[in-house]
């Protein structure tokens, strides 16, 4: 766990994240929209909804702009014979080991917004965890779900 | 004869058979107390519109209830046949389920207080696939029909069964002494949970008893003197000690361990008696707890982490033996479970620079509201003060216990949260392995590991331990990664 992984996952996923918050900040914003008509009919100051859109303007540039960016320069993984390494977070990074052996079975998974793009989300699930890889070109994912279902087939050893 | 006793004993049961009637009761019971907490809230909702209308709801659905009970009593039937067990059941929809008597895994018996007036017990029959819960559950049959039906399920192993019994003497057994009981419930602890569970109950209670009674028992008590206060204090402190030990001693009386060839066999209760059946090749890992009030007199706990089953969910790991002394701890694991012994080997400690962390997490909110009371109550700043020093002491006990030993392919953690636990497992067992690090750690050339094994329901138990040296982190993540080879090759630490 010295050396980071070395694949990157699919630029577009800061794309498909981007519209996912977007549709997040769009509900937020009806909200505002709402206490600015309810300002209106019971003459309430102004004051509370131009706080409210000075913090959405702000959350639209922290989680539109900057998350999905620092995101994807963060999330890597590589795919070893023996195991899978992932590595995500951004204020704490996190590193995981997942042994082939361990593995349960491989899922891949594909929203909408994923789909426009041609993503697929790879998850792997062992005995007590799963770990997601987000967002990788749609044949990088299943080629991965069957190279892991392969490798992972290897019987229970003298471990 | 070892045949003929067999055939007679699978005869026995070929004739469908029916629970004890008081399995309608039990019945009832189940469904009562599934079903009670929205009757609370039908209750409180419909009292002010009018209580008749809620009786008769309430009353309707009583007797709906009691007519199921009773149906479903007559429609459940269980028999041995063709080497299966059939249960066939269902009022509207009649299931009928069939179990080869190969797949059966465990049977449980267990009697609680009613079952043990009218002498029954509840038979539990698991097979090897299910996850949680039984997979076919007898509630109510008599207590020598049970030991039966036991034999008569277990009729595989019978050959295996008879060794058991004529080695019986050698099987290791263990008991926990009523004295130790006692030590055990006086130093529960739940005096602090219990009056936790008031304080937060109170808050909820509180909106729901009259406004007058309520004000004038606070007008009573804030005019009573400071003495018969405190006082009053120590009584119920007192009484919720004893609710403790009571409490102990009711859940491990009899508490016994015994080994068998396959699975750890448990069986504990003073009241409601249970039992437990732990295979040995479901153990993921054995651990030690010890609550700072046992740290004192050198008493611990031994646990199992068991992949599924337990004895319910508010205990899910096993508890292996409830009070025992430290140095007995390794005599115990070899006889036991000889593969984890030596539990508390020589731990590498955490590094100097961690300190910090800890102290810091463990007594930032209480510096906050030193920092509130100086300014808001300045004369009950000694208050904070001396919680700010027992976090500081507790900060520096969690740096103090953290530690991980790595053996061949055994490894072993310890850490304090509140208690101070020592988990030991294999190589084999960890599913996964983490390294967190944030930017501070990173800094300080610190980081956190988290290993998962298997726990209850396929949730996985996660045991970390912060603020490890980096270098020490690598080690783990050397020693659980299988690509070995590569890494030491071309990724060699320039440090090492």
């Amino acid at each position: 766990m010295r050396e980071q992984p070395k694949n990157n996952i699919a630029h577009d996923a800061v794309k498909a994240w981007r519209i996912t918050a977007s549709i997040y900040m769009g509900g937020l914003f009806l909200l505002i929209i709402v206490g600015a008509v309810l300002s209106y009919i019971f003459e309430i100051t102004y004051l509370y909804v131009g706080i409210a859109i000075v913090i959405w303007v702000l959350f639209l540039f922290v989680f539109v702009h900057l998350i999905p960016k620092l995101r994807y320069r963060r999330w890597r993984y590589e795919i070893f014979e023996q195991e899978v390494y992932i590595q995500h977070g951004i204020l704490v990074v996190t590193r995981t080991i997942i042994p082939m052996i361990r593995v349960q079975h491989v899922d891949t998974e594909q929203g909408p917004i994923l789909k426009r793009y041609k993503l697929a989300t790879v998850s792997i699930s062992t005995a007590a965890t799963t770990h997601e890889i987000p967002a990788l070109d749609e044949e990088d994912a299943s080629t991965i779900r069957d190279r892991i279902s392969v490798l992972a087939r290897v019987d229970e050893d003298d471990v | 004869m070892c045949n003929t006793e067999e055939t007679s004993l699978l005869e026995q049961f070929k004739q469908p058979r029916r629970l004890h009637p008081a399995a309608m009761y039990f019945d009832l019971i189940r469904v009562i107390k599934e079903t009670i907490f929205g009757f609370g809230i039908g209750l409180i909702l419909t009292l002010k519109e009018s209580l008749f209308y809620f009786i008769i709801f309430a009353s309707v659905f009583l007797i709906l209830l009691i007519i199921s009970s009773v149906l479903s009593w007559l429609r459940f039937t269980y028999r041995i046949e063709d080497n299966e067990l059939r249960i066939e059941q269902g009022i509207f929809v009649r299931k009928k389920r069939y179990i080869s008597l190969n797949r059966i895994h465990k049977i449980d018996l267990s009697a609680n207080v009613v079952h043990r007036i009218i002498k029954l017990v509840k038979v539990q029959i698991d097979t090897a696939s299910s996850g949680g819960g039984a997979e076919v559950s007898l509630s109510a049959i008599k207590v020598e029909e049970g030991e039966r039906l036991r034999r008569a399920l277990k009729k595989r192993e019978n050959d295996f069964v008879i060794d058991e019994e004529k080695s019986e003497k050698t099987i290791p057994t263990e008991k926990i002494s009523w004295s130790r009981l006692f030590i055990a419930g006086t130093t529960s602890g739940s005096v602090g949970i219990i009056l936790f569970a008031l304080l937060a109950g109170f808050t909820q209670i509180e909106e729901l008893i009259p406004k007058r009674i309520y004000n004038s028992a606070y007008t009573w008590v804030i005019g009573q003197s400071v003495v018969i206060l405190i006082g009053l204090i120590i009584f119920i402190l007192l009484l919720l000690w004893i609710v403790g030990i009571a409490g102990t001693m009711i859940k491990y009386g009899n508490f016994i361990i015994e080994k068998r060839e396959k699975e750890l066999f448990i069986r504990r209760g003073l009241l409601e008696t249970k039992e437990l059946t732990i295979p040995f090749e479901r153990i993921q890992a054995i651990g030690i707890q010890q609550s700072p009030i046992r740290q004192p007199m050198k008493f611990v706990q031994v646990f199992a982490v068991v992949a599924g089953g337990s004895f319910d969910k508010m205990e899910p790991f096993p508890v292996l033996f409830p009070l025992i002394h430290e140095r007995e701890v390794d005599k115990f694991l070899q006889e036991f479970l000889p593969e984890f012994d030596q539990l508390e080997t020589e731990l590498i400690p955490l590094s100097k620079r961690s300190l910090k962390f800890y102290l810091f997490k463990s007594s930032i909110l209480f510096i906050l509201a030193l920092l509130a009371t100086a300014y808001f109550f300045p004369s009950f700043i000694w208050i904070s003060l001396i919680l700010l020093g027992l976090s500081l002491w507790y900060g520096w006990l969690q740096f103090k216990d953290g530690g991980y030993a790595i053996d061949g392919k055994r490894f072993t953690l310890q850490r304090r949260v509140f208690n101070k636990v020592t988990v030991t497992t294999y190589h084999r067992r960890i599913q996964s392995l983490k390294k967190r690090q944030h930017k501070i750690q990173a800094l300080q050339k610190l980081a956190t590991i988290e290993i998962s094994l298997i726990g209850l329901g396929g949730l996985g138990t996660h045991y970390s331990l912060k603020h490890l040296e980096e270098k020490d982190a690598n080690k783990v993540a050397d020693w659980y990664s299988y690509r070995k080879t590569s890494k030491n090759t071309d990724l060699l630490d320039p440090l090492e």
